[in-house]
């Protein structure tokens, strides 16, 4: 199995065994990033492309985030939700809007009710979309 | 008439009507056993991440025209689309050239292409 990746260690595609030898050949020509892995006793080694990343030249899982999938909270502008415990930094998307949370720690307060979706993007970690509803 | 039957060490053939089985290419066939030595040239998986839009695949080597190839293309693990050989449609492009196929998606949502490449041309 091939397993290509680009700088961040993200895996884009992934090379089923068996590997014709012109494919990794032609990789190693164009400079690519990817680690040519031979199976082991005729088994191909396991690799999620979603779930999985290189990092220092192995493929590890990639961490999840600890969060819960929804939170509600008064929409009086004083109640609020405090997340804590994530990377620092950590890229949100709230509305297709991208913020970067610095401290690690987010705290989620609203004044009018609406529902909201705050995507965590921060790679390497698996995205998690928190939805937020303010009554 | 035109001769439109062939059985010798290689195989059976059988030509369209109006095709001469000695010389006509193979897209040109009804059927030819040649089909059944489609070996496989590689297989795989791309996916493409929220934020990107294409990716190319090199086979490595360069066919004299494109190779039979089947793909499978899903947008956010949910929709699902085979097809044989490139397409265009409102989603996505997959481009299939002799060496090489690149995977574009019109939509910023995650996608994965499974693709099956075979060292069968027409």
């Amino acid at each position: 199995m091939i397993v290509q990746f680009d700088e961040k260690g993200r895996i884009f595609h992934l090379v089923s065994d068996p590997v014709h030898s012109a494919i990794a050949l032609n990789m190693q020509r164009m400079g690519a990033n990817y680690l040519d892995l031979e199976p082991v006793d005729g088994v191909s080694f396991e690799c999620d492309i979603m779930r999985d990343w290189v990092d220092k030249g192995e493929i590890k899982p990639r961490p999840v985030f600890d969060l819960p999938d929804l939170v509600e909270i008064a929409a009086d502008g004083s109640d609020s939700h405090q997340i804590a415990g994530l990377p620092d930094p950590c890229l949100v998307r709230i509305d297709g809007e991208e913020i970067s949370v610095e401290g690690g720690e987010l705290t989620i307060a609203a004044d009018m009710p609406a529902e909201y979706e705050i995507r965590f993007v921060q790679w390497p970690y698996i995205e998690h979309v928190l939805k937020v509803i303010a009554r | 008439m035109t001769n439109r039957v062939l059985l010798d060490a290689s195989g059976l053939k059988i030509s369209q009507p109006g095709y001469d089985v000695f010389s006509t290419p193979n897209r040109f066939m009804n059927f030819t056993s040649d089909w059944a030595q489609a070996n496989m040239h590689t297989k795989g998986v791309v996916y493409l991440y929220s934020g990107q839009y294409s990716q190319t695949v090199y086979f490595g080597t360069s066919f004299s025209t494109h190779p039979l190839a089947i793909f499978r293309a899903q947008y956010d693990g949910s929709a699902d689309f085979c097809y044989i050989g490139g397409t265009h449609d409102t989603r996505i492009i997959i481009a299939l050239t002799p060496s090489y196929f690149t995977f574009t998606k019109k939509i910023n949502n995650t996608g994965t292409l499974s693709y099956y490449v075979t060292e069968y041309y027409a």
